[in-house]
């Protein structure tokens, strides 16, 4: 033992809260070292000379003192934290409390039973068991989970998990939007995850891959957050498509 | 031989009553029981503060405000809890309270900061006046302990008073300033060795080890 470790040991063994074994120890190191000795025996005297200090007494009036300021009520207004203290008392809290539980419980299993209504994941889980992969719809969920970036429109400064096609997607009840609005991604065979070069002709199957199948149908392109481009085929004319589906607007301009 | 006549000693009904039942009675209203508790407490209380702040009126103003909290809040007390460590924890929030207002006044803003601007000279309190009527050695001895105690650093102090002058243990002791036990017993045990080296010279220990 170090005169360090002897000292942080020196009110427990004034004490006689030490253990045998560190007793032992400090009290070896103690006969073998002249200075801590001096130490522990100084801080004994002042152990002593601290509990002899005498009683500071109140003057004689101190209780009537008391006594005048509270029939006088002057001294019994609370202060504002013992008034919020008294206000927020456990028995005001406990409804406030568990009526929030109750909402919180209650929204929480509204969620988990109907996650594709208030969840972007629950949403593309949804869109993607009922919608065709390669929709314009998809595309910007996609475009949420950050893995994969929209071709011809970037995710811009905010970045594509936040940007407006990704609020857009996960506000919209996902039934209504990919019901109502053109599918044009039926025609390409990409999962929505997965993105190919919107300017190349999506392959019908893996044996007409090295060739553009003239009949091919074209990735449709996002142009803004209300319309996409229907590409098409190379025979047929491309069309700006509003994503709202309302069929009055179906198509705007056609080529 | 005469008969002497029977005197009936005025007994105090709650003079049996732990503090913890005396507050009980005080929170149903019992005027009785919140003077049985300033008697028992005052002396202590005082104590206490006036060692934190070595300024004996307004130690006695502060003490007061601590008996004004009881009173105020004595149906928010639970026995579940000693009724000691509750008003002392009171006494030391005021007191902190108080050490904050003056260093604030003095434009800073940390307790240590002010120990640090003093340059280790003690805090900006008025000495400490020993009572007259006592032995000149022990006063002296006296007067060296309060000043040893107003230069070693508030986190200290605080912690020895409550344990050293009050009596408090450990726990308690924790439990008033919101630390754990072996923070306390570091603490505890950091500023007796201060104490100790600010007394030595005053001690007149001989060297017979």
């Amino acid at each position: 033992m170090n005169c360090r470790s002897a000292e942080s040991l020196y009110s427990a063994f004034l004490e006689d809260e030490l253990s045998q074994e560190e007793r032992r120890s400090l009290e070896a190191h103690l006969m073998g070292c002249r200075r801590c000795a001096l130490s522990v025996k100084e801080l004994k005297v002042t152990l002593e000379v601290m509990s002899d200090l005498p009683a500071i007494e109140t003057s004689p009036h101190f209780e009537e003192e008391i006594f005048d300021r509270i029939r006088s009520g002057e001294a019994l207004r609370p202060t504002l934290i013992e008034w919020l203290g008294g206000f927020f008392t456990a028995d005001r809290l406990r409804p406030v409390f568990l009526t929030g539980a109750a909402v919180s419980a209650l929204w929480i299993a509204v969620i988990v039973t109907h996650p594709e209504a208030y969840l972007p994941g629950g949403a593309v889980a949804k869109r993607g068991a009922g919608t065709p992969a390669n929709s314009p719809d998809n595309r910007s969920l996609a475009s949420t989970d950050g893995a994969s970036v929209t071709p011809g429109a970037s995710a811009g400064p905010i970045g594509p998990a936040f940007g407006p096609r990704a609020a857009l997607a996960s506000t919209e009840p996902a039934g209504v939007s990919s019901s109502s609005r053109r599918a044009p991604a039926n025609r390409a065979g990409t999962s929505g995850d997965q993105w190919v070069d919107s300017q190349m002709p999506v392959a019908s199957s893996a044996s007409d891959s090295a060739l553009p199948d003239p009949g091919a149908r074209f990735q449709d392109e996002y142009i803004l957050d209300q319309f996409y481009l229907d590409r098409g085929n190379n025979r047929g004319a491309q069309s700006i498509v509003p994503v709202s589906g309302n069929s009055s607007d179906d198509v705007y301009i056609t080529f | 031989m005469p008969i002497e006549p029977l005197r009936l000693k005025k007994l105090d009904p709650l003079a049996d009553l732990s503090d913890e039942d005396v507050m009980e009675r005080c929170a149903t209203g019992s005027e009785a029981g919140f003077r049985t508790l300033v008697q028992r407490y005052r002396s202590r209380i005082m104590n206490l503060v006036c060692r934190f702040i070595n300024d004996r009126d307004r130690a006695e103003e502060i003490a007061q405000e601590v008996f004004l909290r009881v009173f105020r809040n004595r149906e928010r007390y639970r026995k579940s809890g000693k009724f000691s460590t509750w008003i002392f924890t009171i006494a030391v929030n005021l007191t902190k309270n108080e050490i904050r207002s003056r260093v604030r006044h003095r434009g800073t803003y940390s307790l240590d900061a002010m120990e640090e601007e003093t340059g280790g000279q003690g805090l900006p309190f008025p000495d400490w006046k020993p009572l007259p009527d006592q032995d000149l050695n022990a006063r002296e001895i006296q007067h060296k302990v309060a000043e040893a105690l107003r230069k070693i650093p508030p986190r200290y102090r605080e912690a020895v008073v409550l344990r050293d002058v009050e009596g408090l243990s450990y726990e308690e002791v924790g439990e008033i300033l919101r630390i754990p036990g072996g923070t306390v017993r570091s603490r505890i045990n950091r500023a007796r060795l201060m104490l100790k080296d600010r007394l030595k010279p005053h001690l007149n220990l001989e060297d017979d080890v």
